[in-house]
């Protein structure tokens, strides 16, 4: 599926023109659509074991999942009332209770036989339930995050294949948003975390987790989350590597900046005021996580089920409505046009992810020396980070740019490093 | 270090304006690169410090629930959840449950004799509340069981029963199904605030 991407962008004319002046060692590079320095053996190697290695993350977390299954034979958990139902699920609480009836109550005590009994206990099955979200769910999610972080740090810092990422991104989206069901995501922790300021108790651990490793890995090496982890973008970017994006000029670009900074306030306020998530609401993509994830967890339940008492459970579970589905699908024929549309017009975690990336320390930047001013990396940076300044001289601006790592692959004298430390 | 060895650097070979500039511009990278990082340990810190205070035994995510006391059954949790059918349930608290011959979360005319019950049009529009004689006399005791797999959580016999009958029945959020949004559809809809997050190791502790 991955095969079919291009590896890089073919250089225009005006490139070809003027490559007589490169160094012959850039050029071979060129050719490896990866960065300058790295054998290209080497490089696909690479990708390939860090890729090899998140689908081992993935297929083990799937197996812990689903060797969980066999646990959760026993009584799923129940709620937190003051009436404490203590026999909702299994029937041998059940019996219990019907028996302190037999004993308190005083009628009909010797009209109920052990067999009697017998018989309404072998007619209950208590049905299987796979809970994919205990607490070993959620701390694999945990370590689900930081492996992907890992890996996507990997990939960014060593000068990321195509094909490795392409593979990176299906992965994340498969896990965090499929398997996991997109909630809760960074994006929606951050109002999580101004709410937790006047009620801490809504604030969990994974959530926190989730809010504040994507801001620390931006402290190293830029938003390197929201180009090889994030399922929202990485839904985008998928639908962006396929689609034919339209070139807006820089000046809409650096225009388009200023909606996340709108959306951001708005955030806040509604968090900070109302004690809402606001960004939830506007999030596309969420429809498609929920709808897999509770189709997954039904074909759980029906295979576990089926294994434990013989019986399926009846009926398919949906989720989400006509109207969100409807958005979704918009969304992604807008991002077939428009690069990482809600990237760049929404996400309020991008805007703090950029803040961090401003002081990051390793960064991706154009070796001036080299640059011979084609402007074939601003063409292809979905997010216009890429352009020339006042001086006329190519800048990467770090806030903007989400790693995706094209600019370094479509360089045709390879002056674009990957993030690196100065 | 890196800072003081390039400045040592700089002042080895004076470059000018331009060395000067991109030096200042390291050093307020790695002052805000130092804020960013103090900032993210002290949320995290006193995070973890809040939790390890108050209760040692904390679960690493919040889930969902209903205040039974609160609910009046309005009926939303039934269309508001994003999942249909709805992650809510209603449930009969065996506890509770005075196990009547007639039930009010069960049938609607109250006046029927025993053996015409199973016959009589139902609370429940998904007649998923069933009537089970356990001691098998005519006046014997009856449990009533809520197939979960047929009930929408739209809470009518929840609501009957409350509000005649022996109050057993109420409406849970059940862990297993609820997606875990991080807002809670229904909860944005619910008339009495009765939904709300708590922690998991709320859950885990009522479970026993």
């Amino acid at each position: 599926m991955s095969g079919d991407l291009p590896a890089v962008q073919p250089p225009c004319g005006v490139i070809r023109s003027r490559l007589a002046a490169v160094p012959p060692s850039a050029g071979a590079a060129r050719d490896g659509g990866v960065s300058h320095g790295q054998p290209r053996n080497r490089m696909r190697v690479a990708g390939r074991f860090s890729s090899l290695c998140l689908l081992a993350f993935l297929a083990a977390g799937e197996a812990a999942v689903s060797g969980a299954e066999a646990d959760t034979a026993t009584p799923p958990p129940q709620q937190n009332n003051e009436r404490a139902p203590s026999a909702a699920y299994s029937h041998e609480p059940d019996c219990r209770t019907v028996q302190g009836h037999a004993a308190t109550g005083n009628a009909a005590q010797e009209e109920r036989p052990e067999e009697k009994m017998r018989e309404y206990k072998d007619a209950y099955h208590a049905p299987v339930r796979v809970v994919f979200r205990g607490d070993t769910g959620a701390y694999l999610d945990i370590v689900m995050l930081l492996a992907a972080l890992g890996s996507g740090l990997f990939l960014t810092l060593r000068g990321m294949a195509t094909r490795a990422l392409v593979v990176q991104l299906i992965a994340c989206l498969a896990y965090f948003g499929f398997v996991r069901g997109g909630c809760v995501c960074p994006i929606g922790a951050m109002s999580n975390a101004l709410a937790a300021l006047t009620t801490p108790e809504v604030l969990g651990l994974t959530m926190l987790v989730f809010l504040v490793a994507p801001l620390a890995v931006a402290l190293v090496a830029g938003r390197v989350f929201c180009g090889t982890v994030c399922p929202l973008g990485a839904w985008q970017q998928l639908v962006w590597r396929l689609g034919k994006p339209l070139r807006l000029p820089q000046w809409a670009h650096r225009l388009i900046r200023l909606c996340p900074l709108a959306m951001t306030a708005a955030v806040v306020w509604s968090a900070w005021k109302k004690d809402e998530p606001l960004i939830c609401r506007a999030d596309p993509f969420v429809p498609s996580f929920r709808a897999a994830r509770s189709g997954l967890q039904s074909l759980a339940n029906r295979l576990a089920n089926r294994l434990a008492n013989g019986f399926d459970e009846p009926g398919w579970v949906f989720a989400g409505d006509a109207t969100t589905w409807l958005v979704f699908g918009v969304t992604l024929l807008i991002c077939f046009f428009i690069a990482l549309p809600f990237c760049r017009f929404v996400c309020p975690y991008g805007v703090l992810l950029g803040i961090f990336s401003l002081v990051a320390s390793r960064r991706r930047s154009v070796d001036q020396d080299r640059c011979v001013q084609c402007g074939a990396c601003a063409k292809v940076c979905p997010t216009g980070a890429i352009g020339p300044d006042k001086g006329h001289a190519f800048q990467v601006s770090m806030a903007a740019c989400v790693q995706c790592g094209r600019c370094t692959g479509c360089c045709p004298t390879a002056a674009i490093s990957c993030p690196k430390a100065r | 270090m890196e800072q003081r060895q390039e400045s040592a650097s700089n002042q080895a070979q004076p470059q000018g304006k331009a060395d000067a500039k991109l030096n200042r511009r390291e050093f307020f990278r790695t002052a805000g690169r130092g804020l960013g990082a103090c900032l993210l340990a002290g949320i995290s810190g006193r995070w973890l410090w809040m939790r390890v205070k108050d209760d040692p035994g904390f679960s690493p995510q919040t889930v969902w629930k209903i205040d039974p006391g609160l609910c009046v059954q309005c009926g939303q949790c039934a269309t508001a959840c994003v999942r249909t059918p709805s992650a809510v349930k209603a449930f009969n608290d065996e506890n509770l449950c005075s196990n009547c011959v007639v039930c009010y979360g069960h049938i609607r005319n109250h006046g029927a004799p025993s053996p015409e019950i199973d016959r009589q049009p139902k609370v429940c529009p998904q007649n998923a509340v069933t009537r089970i004689p356990f001691a098998g006399g005519m006046d014997g005791y009856y449990l009533y069981r809520i197939d979960e797999e047929k009930c929408v959580g739209c809470g009518l016999c929840v609501q009957e029963c409350n509000h005649r009958g022996s109050q057993s029945m109420f409406l849970m959020i059940r862990p297993d199904l609820c997606l875990g949004c991080n807002e809670c559809a229904i909860a944005r809809v619910c008339p009495q605030q009765a939904i709300s997050r708590m922690e998991g190791s709320q859950l885990a502790a009522a479970q026993g």
